[in-house]
């Protein structure tokens, strides 16, 4: 995969896996962005962007074992790779290099 | 308590259908978990609604991400290649979707057609397929096979007494895998909660084999499936149960394994629990070993079992079959007594028994998708008709783009585009119906309580998607790319010519006369048959029942056997029959004295449930036989259709219905061998010569019967208040009555025997009624189960809206096609005299008589309708004649037979005409109000 940055989403969706403990699969990761954002996000955008990153290998995932209360449906477990990592330290890093020195201007304007 | 979460079925499936393999199934799981979380916190309603928005966004963004992920692999062509110069621009669809919007009528018209159409295309495909080629939705479903024994000396008969045979073949079979088998019948469910040992209800328990689970390649949730020792007869009862009947059942305690529940008399023990989903062998959640000792029993003989087992690794089907068929032969050379005329076939599982098709019946499935075919090419042509219309008015449009560099190719495909815009809304919409009518099918099927084998999937297939998509294409086709071929090629330069004259003109010729002509005769040809069957099915589903339905109660009483039966064709199993037969009958007498002894009710045993008998015909004597009535067919009915029943002395009491003529059963009635029938007055009507008192009739022929029936006598006329009506459509038939013992009424099982109960109550069925009813039948005895207690109003009720839901989609479907038919007839019409406006407004100008112009449009318009008329009638009365009256309905009895249908012709020919006629005087009159000097000047 050709060196891509990420994504807005992406970074939201990857910052919630490492918030999270135990078994991390796609309705605590809502939960979690919705919590933390306190705005709610689609669901299906956080699937989609769970597959994407898989397939650039910057999460893997792993079928957890079915539990009834779920139809006898397996869970999906993701976790971040240290690709995944490398990448959310270099954006931040980015992010901050492009904010460095802007706080008096927006302070100001406000 | 977990009780399972139930987000709508219908979202569900929709959702399976759209998302991709790789996460369907955790998408699916995440969703439940969160359904349920949100119904506790908001409410049943909320969640649903909750369900529905996610499947619709997951829907939705999955497309999307599909086509994104697609357009990434495809790979751009160069510039200038055919592909870029002839393929499809998302501008070509926003045009086409300009264009819907720019024609709301004919697009609304067109979609509508189209997705009636193809609705009822991909149902029916839907349906051949899953008759003709069932697909196990198992693991390599495909190789799981059925053995089946066919009887030689009696067509389509399966015998199923084949214990000896499936031993040899566990043994001898090495094609065939995990051989098993299954028995299946329902128990008494009793589970014990708390002590006080409540009755759960009659279930359906399978008695298979454990290598039914091995076969099936599906592992259990909790515990383990059925193992090979667990068929040893001294090894403990055990029980495997499904995940809706742990839900049900068990509240989905997480340890029920180990838990002991008691099937009839017998404790069983719950060892495992199947996913959701599991079904195998029918549609089944309750699973015991099949306990069979073929030493018990004589060759040939033994409890009636069904065969199953997977083909061994890269057999064949036909290797499978030719090593069965070698076996058999052998065991017939053997045991010619009881095997010469056993035929065993491999067939595949899912058409073992009862449940696949007669080859002989293929035909007629292919000739109903045919038809369904037909409608579709039907409403495609008028649709197409309707464009052609629109496409000539577009001459000028298509001349100016070839001038400007288009190709012809290029044309077509915009033009090709434009039409399936309109085919492939019709498809979303068709198939939306589709997947309502289908939902409604699986509410009526489970609310009858009929199991529906677990490989009919009652949901959008994938093939029947495919199939729609298809039609949409075809659509398309015949309507985008006809008329896109007409209007374009060396006429578009012509075209460009009459520009500068500000006209514009298409060619006509024979093919548009053909095309009038044969609209008009397939609309008089089929409407009045459609309209009139959806009024028959209507006027069925409206009328009101002229008797006290909601005091009628039926129930099925059954009474398990304490143990098995002793296993020998021997004098002990004979003297076992009958001691079981005798507690039979006691339990039952003793059931119906209870129930006579309180006060307004009536109760008797049936042989069937009004409704639910078999349909008969009866032969009269002294009345030609059929054989050389045919030439006279439909005049003099020789034989009445009516539906036989035979019930315990009492059933006209039951009825408060009165003996007009002749006299009642009596107990002497009942002895086997007796002749005596009662008929009731709608019967008699329908005896040829009016009077059927002491006549005698007998029972034709069915099937491989050989022999005649014994004639029986008519010994009196009832007049049966549920079955008198005088439309000779009406869809109830005539009743014959006979009297029986209560012997004869008991349907013998393997474990148990049951019969049917008709019980009024003058009073009404109240609730604190049907439990004194359950209590009386468990007093009568531990064993008797009561079970599908159901009033007569239920039932009628739900007959009715059965009926009406089918009227209506019946009249939908009629509407839209005249609806359609209209349309095309006026753009047809109207545009072949639309043609002709210059050529009017120049014999007008030289001085003709409007009049005479007008009359010799109207005498060309009529020529072309008339002519449809006429072979549309012919078309109904050949059809009619092929079908044997199915076209045009039954003639009633007496009077000459008018029939419904053709008082509809008329009607529908004058309508046609009509439509047609005004098309062509619009067209007509604009023509001539043209001033001459602007005909002239046009040209």
């Amino acid at each position: 995969v050709a060196h891509q940055g990420l994504g807005e989403f992406e970074q939201m969706v990857l910052l919630a896996i490492l918030h999270l403990r135990g078994e991390v699969y796609g309705v605590p990761i809502v939960d979690e962005i919705e919590r933390r954002t306190e705005r709610s996000v689609s669901r299906a955008a956080v699937y989609i962007t769970l597959r994407r990153l898989e397939e650039k290998g910057l999460v893997s995932s792993w079928m957890s074992e079915p539990t009834p209360e779920r139809g006898g449906k397996p869970r999906r477990c993701v976790r971040v790779e240290p690709r995944g990592l490398q990448l959310l330290r270099e954006s931040r890093a980015t992010m901050e290099l492009m904010w460095r020195g802007l706080d008096p201007r927006l302070e100001g304007t406000r | 308590v977990t009780r399972a979460p139930e987000p709508p079925r219908l979202a569900r499936r929709l959702l399976a259908r759209a998302l991709p393999d790789d996460v369907r199934e955790h998408v699916d799981g995440d969703l439940l978990e969160t359904y349920a979380r949100q119904r506790d916190r908001h409410g049943a309603t909320r969640a649903r609604l909750w369900y529905w928005t996610q499947a619709a966004s997951f829907s939705a963004r999955f497309l999307v991400e599909r086509l994104r992920v697609a357009a990434l692999r495809a790979r751009r062509p160069g510039p200038g290649s055919l592909r870029d110069r002839v393929a499809p621009s998302a501008l070509d669809v926003k045009l086409g979707v300009r264009m819907v919007a720019k024609y709301p009528g004919l697009s609304s018209v067109s979609v509508l057609g189209m997705a009636v159409a193809i609705a009822i295309g991909a149902l029916v495909y839907g349906f051949v397929a899953a008759r003709l080629d069932p697909t196990l939705p198992l693991e390599e479903g495909d190789r799981i096979v059925a053995v089946q024994t066919d009887r030689a000396d009696v067509a389509g008969d399966v015998d199923q007494r084949v214990l000896h045979d499936f031993v040899l073949w566990r043994t001898a079979l090495t094609t065939v895998r995990d051989l098993g088998a299954f028995q299946l019948g329902d128990r008494n469910l009793v589970v014990d909660d708390g002590g006080n040992g409540a009755v759960a209800g009659v279930v359906a328990v399978a008695e298979m084999s454990a290598a039914g689970f091995r076969v099936a390649r599906v592992p259990p949730l909790l515990g383990r499936p059925l193992v090979d020792d667990d068929e040893r007869a001294s090894a403990p009862s055990v029980l495997v149960i499904g995940h809706r009947e742990w839900q049900r059942y068990f509240a989905g305690d997480p340890n029920v394994v180990g838990r002991t529940v008691r099937l009839g008399g017998t404790p069983h023990t719950v060892v495992g629990v199947m996913p959701d989903g599991f079904l195998f062998p029918r549609n089944h959640g309750f699973w015991v070993p099949l306990r069979l000792d073929a030493s018990q029993y004589p060759i040939g003989a033994g409890p009636p079992i069904r065969v199953f087992g997977r083909l061994a690794d890269g057999v064949t089907f036909e290797q499978a079959q030719a090593q069965v068929a070698t076996i058999g032969r052998r065991l017939a050379a053997t045991y010619p007594e009881t095997h010469e005329y056993r035929r065993p076939t491999v067939v595949p599982f899912a058409h073992d028994g009862n449940d696949g098709v007669d080859p002989d019946d293929v035909w007629v499935l292919y000739t109903f998708q045919l038809g369904a075919g037909l409608l579709l090419v039907v409403i495609a042509a008028n649709v197409a008709a309707l464009v052609y219309a629109r496409t000539a008015s577009r001459t000028a449009e298509i001349a100016v783009r070839t001038a400007l560099g288009a190709s012809r190719a290029r044309v077509i495909t915009q033009l090709f585009v434009e039409a399936l815009v309109l085919s492939a809304a019709a498809a979303a919409l068709g198939l939306s119906l589709a997947a309502l009518a289908l939902d409604w099918m699986e509410q009526v099927l489970t609310q009858k309580g009929v199991g529906v084998p677990f490989w009919f999937d009652l949901g959008l297939s994938p093939g029947m998607i495919a199939y729609a998509g298809g039609l949409a294409l075809a659509c398309g086709t015949v309507v985008g790319v006809v008329p896109a071929l007409q209007a374009t090629g060396r006429r578009a330069y012509g075209g460009l010519q009459q520009l500068a004259a500000r006209g514009s003109s298409m060619q006509l010729g024979p093919t548009w006369t053909a095309l009038i002509v044969a609209q008009v005769a397939i609309t008089v040809a089929v409407l009045p048959a459609s309209v009139h069957h959806a009024s028959v099915l209507l006027r069925t589903s409206m009328r009101d029942s002229d008797y006290p339905a909601g005091e009628f109660l039926r129930a099925v009483i059954s009474l398990d056997r304490e143990e098995a039966p002793p296993r020998a064709d021997s004098a002990e199993a004979a003297a076992d029959q009958r001691r079981f037969a005798a507690r039979f009958a006691s339990r039952a007498d003793a059931l119906l004295q209870r129930l006579g002894s309180e006060p307004g009710v009536t109760a008797a045993f049936v042989s069937a449930f009004p409704g639910g008998e078999p349909y008969r015909r009866y032969e009269i004597e002294g009345a030609p036989d059929r054989g050389s009535a045919v030439a006279s067919a439909g005049d003099a009915q020789t034989t009445v259709r009516a539906a036989p029943s035979s019930a315990t002395v009492g059933l006209f009491e039951l009825y408060d219905a009165p003996i007009v003529a002749g006299r009642a059963f009596v107990a002497a009635d009942t002895v086997e061998g007796s002749s005596a029938v009662i008929v009731d007055t709608a019967f008699a009507a329908r005896m040829p010569g009016g009077h059927a008192l002491g006549r005698r009739i007998r029972r034709a022929r069915v099937g491989d019967e050989v022999g005649p029936t014994p004639w029986l006598e008519i010994v009196g006329i009832v007049a049966d208040p549920r079955s008198t009506t005088d439309d000779p459509d009406d869809i109830a038939l005539p009743n014959v009555y006979r009297a029986a013992p209560l012997g004869a009424l008991r349907r013998d099982g393997v474990q148990e025997a049951s019969i049917l109960l008709r019980v009024r109550t003058r009073s009404g069925v109240t609730p604190a009624f049907t439990r004194r009813l359950g209590d009386m039948v468990a007093a009568a005895d531990a064993g008797l189960k009561l079970r599908d207690v159901r009033t007569d109003a239920e039932v009628l009720r739900s007959g009715a809206r059965l009926l009406r839901t089918f009227a209506l989609a019946v009249a939908f479907a009629t509407l839209s096609v005249l609806l359609l038919s209209a349309a095309g007839i006026y753009a047809m019409l109207s545009f072949t005299v639309a043609q002709r406006r210059r050529e009017i407004g120049i014999r007008a100008a030289l001085g003709a008589n409007p009049r005479r112009i007008v009359s010799s449009i109207v005498t060309r318009a009529s020529a072309q309708l008339g002519a449809g008329v006429v072979v549309g009638l012919t078309l109904a009365l050949a059809l009619d004649l092929a079908t044997g009256g199915m076209v045009m309905g039954r003639p009633s009895a007496d009077t000459v037979g008018l029939r419904g249908v053709v008082v509809l012709m008329p009607v529908v020919a004058a309508i046609v005409m009509a439509v047609g006629l005004l098309a062509a005087l619009g067209p007509a009159r604009r023509g001539l109000a043209v001033q001459p000097t602007e005909a002239l000047r046009d040209e």
